[in-house]
């Protein structure tokens, strides 16, 4: 009697997995180097970052925010990453990609086309304004490699972070 | 600057401190309890929706590549800002309103780069470049009122709104561009010229957006998603508000500012629990004007 009870409860847990997998929907990331976080706000610990095209089992989003299950050399890890970060079909691949698990040869080759740097170079060269070296200009003294950390005894100085009593 | 830019900048010039005018800063979603997500903020209507689906279709690294143009394109009628000491300031503000964005990775990251073309104002390509003229920064009395405007121009961006500018025919052409350049194995000659005139146009779209500023919608749109930001943040997100009063009247399809300071003072009333400004912050932002 005691192993029947054991046994159903087994099952139980089983359809309640599965009923889980269910409600968890197949995504890819969109932005390569999108931070998996440990919590659904902006400067909770990062656990890993996603290359783009990656897959991964995502819940519904709420307040910005979802739930993902993401397979990784390291294991399955779970967490979290801003809903604007995924899209449902697989993305087109960045010019310069290689192919990986998942990409065709064609959409390795479709990579390399498109609005990408061939196009800026082009532009470049007939740039009689000066606009493009102005934007080097401007983005080599702009860039932050690591906003989260690099920023983080500002942030604490001015008392910047996550607000508890308000919107969250 | 364009002319016309100049033209409507001249014709909404005020008094005293100016106004804003290509993007005038922060939105009006405001759903419950100032929560308003990227996909409410897209979908309000059947026609935003399809707009926002078909914007999906360009890339990160096509949206980035188009803002680098219209950022060069900018840049080469206005004047980087000599003031590297307040541009790391408005940098670390930008930086960190932008992690509590909905979109905190970008393929080149978030820049904020300062102008000095004595206007006030602000610019925000697709890719996160935005720049901020001075006399914006200096339109703000406290770190929490330019992290709002901050806020609300981050805020564009990752709605996507500069993208949904492009006019439908554009769009439609630069997808078809793209498609043939992707998969034809002849993909040289006139099919690089194609893809490259439409990506002048689709540049030329988002060039005027930017620089003239988008529909009242939008605006709404991007005060609502700021005062967001800001109360997660901490930053108290009345800044915002106050910012917008100090402007005139300008160009009223982007909103009435007084309306919309007034929508954002809804919102944060709605706010159970609304951050304080702290005085280190006023004190930082002050010594970085100095």
């Amino acid at each position: 009697m005691r192993s029947l009870g054991w046994a159903l409860a087994a099952c139980l847990c089983l359809l309640s997995a599965a009923h889980a997998d269910d409600t968890a929907q197949r995504r890819y990331v969109c932005v390569d180097g999108t931070r998996l976080l440990s919590r659904p706000a902006a400067f909770s610990k990062s656990l890993a970052r996603l290359r783009k095209g990656q897959s991964l089992a995502a819940s519904a989003p709420s307040r910005g925010y979802v739930h993902v299950s993401v397979d990784l050399a390291s294991g399955t890890v779970t967490g979290y990453i801003p809903a604007r970060a995924l899209q449902d079909s697989r993305p087109k691949l960045d010019a310069g990609a290689t192919a990986s698990s998942d990409a065709s040869a064609q959409e390795v080759a479709a990579a390399t086309k498109g609005f990408n740097r061939q196009i800026e170079a082009n532009l470049r060269a007939s740039d009689t304004k000066g606009g493009y070296l102005k934007l080097d200009q401007a983005l080599g003294r702009t860039g932050f490699s690591d906003p989260v950390a690099g920023l983080a005894d500002w942030r604490s100085q001015g008392r910047i972070g996550e607000f508890q009593g308000g919107a969250q | 600057m364009s002319p016309l830019k100049r033209i409507l900048l001249g014709l909404g010039a005020c008094a005293g401190m100016g106004f804003l005018n290509s993007c005038a800063v922060v939105g009006g979603a405001m759903q419950v309890a100032g929560t308003v997500t990227g996909d409410q903020g897209l979908s309000s209507t059947g026609a935003s929706f399809t707009r926002a689906a078909q914007v999906q279709q360009f890339s990160d690294e096509e949206k980035m590549y188009t803002g680098r143009t219209v950022a060069a394109n900018l840049l080469a009628q206005s004047r980087l800002s000599g003031r590297t000491a307040l541009e790391r300031y408005v940098g670390a503000v930008g930086q960190t309103v932008a992690q509590a964005s909905q979109k905190p990775d970008l393929p080149q990251g978030w820049h904020f780069v300062l102008l000095d073309d004595h206007e006030v104002g602000a610019y925000s390509t697709p890719g996160g470049i935005v720049m901020v003229e001075e006399n914006l920064v200096r339109l703000c009395q406290d770190e929490d009122e330019l992290a709002g405007v901050l806020a609300h121009e981050v805020s564009h961006v990752a709605l996507d709104h500069p993208m949904q500018a492009i006019s439908a025919s554009n769009q439609k052409a630069a997808f078809e561009s793209l498609a043939n350049w992707g998969y034809s194995k002849a993909s040289q000659g006139s099919d690089l010229s194609s893809l490259q005139d439409q990506f002048k146009n689709v540049t030329a779209d988002v060039g005027e957006a930017v620089n003239h500023g988008y529909d009242r919608d939008k605006e709404n749109a991007a005060d609502m998603e700021a005062v967001r930001i800001c109360a997660q943040l901490g930053y108290d997100p009345r800044g915002l508000a106050r910012v917008l009063r100090r402007l005139k009247s300008g160009d009223k399809s982007h909103g009435d500012p007084a309306a919309r300071a007034a929508a954002v003072d809804q919102a944060c009333a709605a706010l159970p629990n609304l951050p304080q400004p702290s005085p280190v912050r006023t004190a930082r932002f002050l010594a970085a004007l100095r």
